[in-house]
């Protein structure tokens, strides 16, 4: 700060005025998002209120905002923000700027009219009390949560040196690839993102800095499939999917699960879709009947296993891993799981890939990331996770080979159906 | 951009639930219209068979519009043997609960051949395992009942004996003709915005006034053109807020109590 206290003009300055920031819009257009913040929600029952920030709040958990990079990028971006002045005169020019911002950056100095007081800004359509600000140093470009400061100051009328203003703001700030589609909504507010969908798809599930779609899809998948859940190997019924509704019982999900530990291919689907597209990913819950015999595989919380249903099974069929091509195993009727760009994705299980496929899963990551010189490093991490057998971005047919057994005919007859797309609410 | 796969092979969970209903002979159940049960919950009037069980977690599921859907999660005492046991009162009557038992029946990945009883409990039994006690699901009246037991096959839970309790239990009840309106139910005294015109973006709080002989109850609620709000100083108050469309707003709420009856209400606003 440029506070220069031997100023001759500092003494004046002190009595000159003193400007104080009292409200912050981030979201000022809800029905627009390529020059402000999304419409979003703290969850099911709790808005986030427009302004965002004001003069009550002090930490940044309690300031939330967040933005879509598609549709924002190459464009300027802006906030709108509503100061106050003393002493108030009928007509007064200050300016104000901001240093730090994180993510948001530095907010260069800006001209402010003043009318009784209050900020005055004709320019916009919005409430002529906030000044409309726009951010020329943002930075972001791949999925994000951060916690983001401005240290304001301001510039009275007729006067040289900046002043401190009282209060920094701080926000909470989250970045997502593309604007978040069903089961979530820019236009139903009840179902506008929920920043604890958020916290879940970045924080806990690792996303952050990914800027790729399918690798931020791959990571939800890694994360739900790692949760203290367990296959139902005894119904193969839902926990946390309503299907009379087709909805994701997403509060009970993150609630604590809730609806226990126990779940089927349907929960772990609908919660792939829904996590993932709260980051803008384009993921389609995904019906697929009839499924098949399986291929040895790890269902969620579960050890090796061709036999799913052994919970509820008579002997010699009350084990998990049976024969090979025994086809008086238990078998999945119907699957569920989730696509993006028709490849899919399924958390419900991992795959027991064996080493060569492994190994040439292992050697094409190698090989992309050498061909690319680092630059398909993205391509090359979701290699290296095929390889320990995750079942992501993978083609229908390449799916199929890993997890389906259709090896001898008596098997094949069980599988046949293809994959149609539902909707998903939540 | 997604691309969205469609099938003509691939059959759709409607699809399954229409083969269900064939398979069970669905037109054909001896069902009970017009009398009706008048609430039930496990909790309410606990079977004995429950009793060495501890209920670990209940779920509502969201409104079919005229079914109440609940789940009952129980755990044995000092033992890992679990089951669920999911409640569907329906104030439309049996085959409104029918459907609603067969849809959840129908939604499981495991391929199997239930059969259905017309004489062991309930008015209908279906066995989703014919080979097993390990679930059964039956319907009395408007009321449908779904157990599952989470226990290795030689380690049999007593849900058949828990079928046949809680059968025992709907059978003493009173029935009555309809639902709607009954002294079970909770009564929605008064719900209405504060504020009946309000501009877009606004806030108006509800006011809501509930008489409910069987507490708790829990809220729910559907918003046209705004959002349903509680509000974080007062977790008691729930609120309207218009969204940025003017025009017609709507917030429908539905009570239900702990014997998993219903009562409806809407409010209407006016965004300006």
């Amino acid at each position: 700060m440029d506070n220069d206290r031997s100023d001759p003009l500092d003494l004046l300055d002190k009595v000159a005025c003193v400007i104080r920031i009292t409200h912050i819009k981030f979201n000022f257009d809800p029905t627009a998002h390529s020059a402000d913040a999304l419409n979003i929600r703290l969850d099911r029952t709790h808005e986030v209120p427009v302004p965002e920030w004001s003069e009550s709040l002090f930490l940044p958990q309690h300031s939330k905002a967040a933005y879509a990079l598609e549709p924002t990028r190459n464009r300027t971006i802006s906030i709108q923000c509503r100061f106050e002045i003393t002493p108030p005169l009928p007509n007064q020019t200050a300016t104000v700027r901001a240093a730090g911002g994180g993510i948001l950056g530095a907010i260069d100095p800006t001209t402010v009219q003043f009318v009784n007081g209050v900020s005055h800004d004709t320019s916009h359509l919005g409430d002529q009390e906030y000044v409309q600000i726009p951010l020329n140093h943002r930075c972001f470009n791949a999925i994000t949560r951060s916690d983001i400061q401005w240290n304001w100051s301001y510039r009275c009328p007729r006067t040289h040196s900046w002043r401190q203003m009282d209060q920094s703001t701080r926000h909470r700030i989250y970045v997502v690839l593309d604007v978040p589609p069903a089961p979530w909504s820019q236009t139903n507010a009840q179902f506008y993102p929920w920043t604890t969908a958020l916290d879940y798809a970045i924080v806990a599930s690792n996303t952050s800095s990914i800027s790729d779609p399918d690798e931020a899809a791959a990571l939800i998948v890694k994360h739900v499939n790692g949760e203290p859940l367990q296959y139902d190997i005894w119904n193969g019924a839902p926990s946390y999917y309503a299907s009379g509704t087709k909805t994701f019982l997403i509060d009970a999900w993150l609630g604590g699960f809730a609806a226990g530990p126990i779940v089927n291919c349907y929960d772990c689907a609908s919660a792939v879709t829904t996590f993932s597209n709260v980051l803008g990913c384009q993921l389609t819950y995904q019906f697929h009947d009839s499924f098949g015999c399986l291929n040895p595989v790890y269902p969620i919380g579960r050890s090796l296993c061709n036999n799913p249903f052994y919970g509820s099974s008579p002997p010699p069929y009350n084990v998990p891993l049976v024969g090979l091509d025994d086809f008086q195993r238990t078998s999945f009727g119907n699957h569920a799981y989730a696509k993006q760009t028709g490849d899919n994705f399924d958390a419900c299980m991992r795959a027991n890939p064996g080493c060569l496929t492994s190994l040439a899963y292992f050697l094409l990551a190698v090989l992309v990331l050498v061909g690319t010189l680092g630059f398909g490093a993205s391509i090359a991490r979701r290699l290296f996770m095929k390889a320990a057998g995750w079942l992501i971005d993978m083609s229908q047919t390449e799916y199929n080979r890993l997890v389906v057994d259709t090896s001898t005919a008596p098997e094949a007859v069980f599988n046949g159906g293809t994959p149609i797309s539902l909707p998903l609410g939540i | 951009m997604p691309r969205y796969e469609t099938s003509q092979t691939g059959r759709t969970p409607e699809e399954l639930v229409g083969f269900l209903k064939k398979r069970l002979n669905f037109a054909d159940w001896p069902l009970k219209e017009g009398e009706f049960v008048a609430g039930f919950s496990p909790q309410q009037q606990r079977p004995e068979v429950l009793a060495d069980y501890r209920l670990e977690g209940e779920i509502l599921l969201p409104p079919v519009i005229s079914c109440v859907i609940r789940k009952y999660s129980y755990r044995k005492n000092n033992s890992s043997l679990a089951l669920a046991l999911t409640v569907i009162v329906s104030e439309l009557g049996a085959r409104d609960a029918a459907e609603a038992l067969v849809v959840m029946i129908a939604a499981s990945q495991m391929r199997r051949e239930p059969r259905v009883d017309f004489e062991s409990i309930g008015d209908v039994v279906i066995y989703p395992q014919p080979n097993s006690d390990q679930s059964i699901a039956f319907l009395r009246n408007n009321v449908g009942i779904n157990i599952e037991g989470y226990a290795r096959f030689d380690r049999q839970l007593p849900v058949r004996e828990l079928a046949e309790q809680i059968d025992g239990q709907l059978r003493q009840r009173e029935t009555t003709e309809m639902l709607l309106g009954h002294e079970n139910a909770p009564k929605i005294l008064r719900f209405e915005s504060k504020a009946k015109t309000i501009k877009a973006g606004e806030r108006t709080d509800l006011v809501i006034d509930i008489q409910n002989n069987y507490p708790p109850h829990d809220l729910l609620f559907e918003a046209i053109n705004g959002s349903y709000n509680r509000d974080p100083a007062e977790p008691d108050q729930w609120y309207f807020r218009a969204g940025p469309q003017k025009g017609s707003a709507q917030v429908i709420l539905t009570v239900v109590n702990r014997i998993n009856l219903l009562s409806k209400a809407s409010a209407l606003i006016e965004i300006v």
